[in-house]
């Protein structure tokens, strides 16, 4: 008689769950080659224009080539179609995205209290799982007028109010020129490879540790590159789009509207009265029959407040401002449908950011302290088997080369994670787009545990419904 | 500066594989085996084999000609890149393309070649944007008899991806052939029968410089007998041999007799066309049993469809072991003749050859 024990229990739940999940995939693939049928996509443009969303997605939302070139140059064709003869009267320039999924989230190493309060209690592995809902983004983008363009990008969380993930408006083809645009607003950097537009949704997988990453103990109210910002961006490219440029000039709150830095979490919730920049250059060029490859520079300099003077204990404008940069290369290389992508980042803080003491306090600063730096980057493939199925696996790494405090051990918040999965594209058409989302994504943070120092380990794994309309 | 970065690079990854080798090696182990799977499974993908073959029953510098004037259109059929439209416009007609790797069999190859194509319709996996290339290669068979191949492809400008018609572009594009090959026949046997033509049958889809060399080669074809009709002297007249013939006099005929005999050859011009017709047809038929090919339904369930498509409507439904007649291929979908006279396309898949 077998010995139902909780190891052999876990072993038949995972073992089920292992099963039902292969289940799932080669029912998915069954139905795949039974049932393919054309891939039309991404609903607001698609319906406006008559194309096929495979006219700008390599597979939704990764832009091809023509896409860039579309979005590059203000949503406009560039012909007689971008007239508003030619648009289909019932287009509808909005689209809905939401992700219903069921998802695990495990973590090693979290410290568990000691119910009697008396001992600083012990570690153990968390783990949750069930289904759940993704934030809602309702998009909205195209022409106000021919070389005017706009995005409004409301979203909000289960629970959450809405926030404005972008608005802006951008004046295109300035003095008939594709190298003079200006957008003003709250955009996406012009970061080739874009976070907003890559295939992994998961809790640990879901963003690019690099463009978030801070030190632990780093008090800058900086987001990451990541992170959409405020401000003005003049930009230019080519007409194939293979050339580009952007030049940025952003208000130092990371995004956040009201002139506040509210990302630094309620202790910095004054004023910021600083700018920051960001340069972004890239080239593209053709490599013999593999195709398009593309390499690009960037760098965010910027400036953020180390204290704030208060006017009834409320604090109203940062002081002692001290300055940060993110800079590094990128390339993103074709090899016919496999697609790579590149990025390596060098991250420095001012000292008084990566110790999070404020400048008029030097004396707060530990011996020997010094600004933190790091070194990045990730290598992530993409698989385009056809528009309608595409596999992705990345390997990202960020290690500090210096801490802020000699007397940190010098692995700590060093991150290593992969991810590895899929999205398969049942529906793509220009009503709708459905995208059955499967991942597995794995982050292990460098001495992070609270009790014993350790590394953590962080674990997702995602089941979903990627969905727009 | 780039050895500087590969130089860090492989210290991180040597770091990382010995820190972690065992997540590492997971890691890299996938990707291998995605990388190795997903290129078998890309080699097995795109064939480019010829996709649509014909036999036609006509001459070669017929069917030359007409493929000429198609290639020159200015636009490929059965395909398009806004909701709405029917074809591609703005196509030219070239002598040579990339696109195709050269043809080195025999027969005269013309192209049409669309640049700036924005994700074509029925090319598999169609995206971004990048050239709509058709081929038509003309291959003289015998002294009425000519094969016709037509291949369209879609290269992608970025990638260089190809992306193979799904056989529609090729259909309709033989479409459009067949259609003036019908209009020509239909041409010339008018204008053999010395008949003018309507304005109606002016206007057909030839253009009007073609309609004037048909009705030209016609003129020139006609038997000598046919350009007039032959009106017997009466009795009595007198013939000089060293002299030209006079006009009939046309007074002096008897009218009853005259017409008898109008009507007679009438009636045996008649009786001679439709023996012609009929040997034509039974020669056609000869030529179609020699050169087709027989195969049979080896599916359940098989549906003879209106056109080349899985979603197109159809015709009727096929048993399996039922014999059916190829009458031209694509790479995916055969016309086929079913035994009650049936035509339409179906699957290659759902067939095979009969032993």
């Amino acid at each position: 008689m077998q010995r139902c024990d909780a190891g052999s229990w876990k072993n038949y739940v995972s073992t089920s769950i292992f099963k039902s999940t292969l289940a799932l995939v080669l029912l998915g693939l069954s139905y795949l080659t039974i049932g393919c049928q054309p891939s039309y996509a991404i609903p607001a443009f698609a319906r406006k224009y008559g194309l096929p969303c495979s006219a700008c997605h390599i597979g939704w939302p990764i832009l091809n080539v023509f896409g860039q070139q579309f979005r590059d140059n203000g949503y406009q064709l560039g012909n007689e179609k971008d007239s508003p003869i030619y648009q289909n009267p019932s287009y509808w320039p909005i689209t809905f995205r939401v992700t219903p999924q069921w998802h695990l989230e495990s973590q090693t190493k979290v410290q568990i209290d000691d119910p009697s309060g008396l001992t600083p209690g012990t570690e153990q592995t968390v783990t949750t799982h069930g289904f759940d809902l993704s934030g809602l983004d309702i998009w909205t983008a195209g022409t106000l007028y021919k070389n005017i363009s706009f995005s409004v990008l409301p979203s909000m969380g289960e629970g959450d109010t809405f926030h404005f993930e972008n608005a802006w408006v951008r004046f295109d083809n300035l003095l008939n020129s594709p190298w003079l645009n200006v957008k003003v607003g709250k955009f996406e950097l012009d970061t080739l490879l874009s976070e907003k537009r890559f295939l992994t949704l998961s809790g640990v997988g879901g963003a690019w540790f690099n463009y978030h990453f801070l030190p632990v103990g780093d008090s800058n109210g900086f987001g990451g590159i990541g992170d959409n910002q405020m401000g003005l961006e003049i930009s230019g490219h080519n007409k194939n789009s293979y050339a580009r440029y952007s030049i940025a000039l952003l208000s130092s709150v990371d995004g956040n509207p009201g002139l506040t830095t509210s990302n630094a979490g309620t202790a910095y919730p004054g004023t910021a009265r600083t700018y920051d920049t960001f340069i972004n250059l890239n080239e593209g060029f053709q490599v013999g029959g593999l195709g398009v490859q593309r390499v690009g520079v960037y760098g965010y300099f910027g400036q953020t407040p180390t204290y704030y003077l208060t006017s009834g204990g409320v604090q109203v404008e940062g002081k002692g401002n001290r300055s940060f940069s993110r800079v590094g290369a990128y390339g993103w290389w074709y090899l016919k449908d496999l697609d790579i992508e590149t990025l390596y980042m060098h991250g420095q803080d001012n000292v008084y950011l990566g110790n999070g003491i404020a400048v008029n306090d030097s004396a707060g600063l530990p011996p020997g302290a010094a600004g933190p730096t790091w070194n990045g980057g990730f290598v992530e493939a993409h698989y385009t088997y056809n528009p309608q199925l595409i596999f992705t696996g990345r390997y990202e790494l960020v290690h500090m080369s210096r801490q802020a405090n000699p007397g940190l051990v010098p692995n700590l918040g060093n991150v290593d994670s992969f991810t590895i999965g899929y999205r398969w594209y049942p529906i793509m058409l220009s009503r709708a787009g459905l995208a059955f989302h499967n991942e597995y994504s794995q982050a292990k943070t460098g001495n992070t545990s609270i009790l014993t120092q350790s590394d953590q380990t962080v674990r997702s794994v995602m089941i979903g419904f990627d969905f727009d309309y | 500066m780039g050895m500087f970065v590969l130089k860090w690079a492989q210290v991180r990854i040597a770091r990382a594989w010995i820190s972690d080798a065992k997540t590492a090696r997971i890691w890299i182990s996938c990707l291998l085996v995605l990388f190795l799977s997903v290129e078998g499974f890309s080699r097995t993908r795109d064939t480019g084999a010829a996709s649509f073959s014909i036999d036609l029953d006509k001459p070669f510098n017929e069917v030359l000609a007409i493929v000429d004037e198609v290639a020159r259109s200015g636009s490929i059929k059965g395909t398009f890149e806004y909701r709405g439209d029917e074809q591609l416009g703005g196509a030219q007609f070239a002598e040579k393309s990339s696109l195709f790797p050269a043809w080195t069999e025999p027969g005269k190859v013309f192209y049409k070649v669309r640049t700036k194509a924005l994700s074509p319709s029925h090319f598999l996996n169609s995206n971004d944007v990048g050239t709509v290339a058709v081929r038509y290669v003309v291959q003289e068979r015998g002294p009425n008899s000519t094969r016709l191949f037509i291949d369209a492809v879609y290269i992608e400008n970025a990638r260089h991806h190809g992306h193979p018609s799904d056989g529609y572009v090729e259909t309709c594009e033989f479409g459009e052939i067949g259609k003036l090959l019908k209009d020509r026949e239909q041409l010339q046997k008018l204008a053999a029968s010395g008949q003018p033509l309507s304005p109606g049958q002016e206007s057909t889809s030839l253009s009007q410089e073609r309609q004037e060399e048909i009705k030209a080669e016609a003129e020139m074809t006609r038997p000598a007998d046919n350009a007039k009709p032959k009106i017997s002297k009466p009795k009595g007249s007198k013939s000089k041999d060293s002299t030209p013939p006079e006009p009939p006099q046309v007074a002096e005929v008897d009218s009853a007799k005259l017409g008898d005999l109008q009507r007679a050859i009438a009636e045996q011009k008649s009786a001679l066309a439709a023996d012609h017709a009929a040997l034509d047809r039974l020669e056609a038929q000869a030529r179609q049993m020699r050169s087709s090919e027989f195969v049979r339904v080896k599916s359940d369930r098989a549906e003879l469809k209106v056109l080349p498509y899985s979603h197109a409507r159809v015709v009727e439904a096929l048993k399996k072991g039922q014999e059916v007649t190829v009458l031209a291929k694509s790479m995916y979908w055969y016309q086929v003749r079913s035994e009650d006279g049936q035509e339409g396309w179906i699957s290659h898949a759902l067939l095979e050859v009969r032993p």
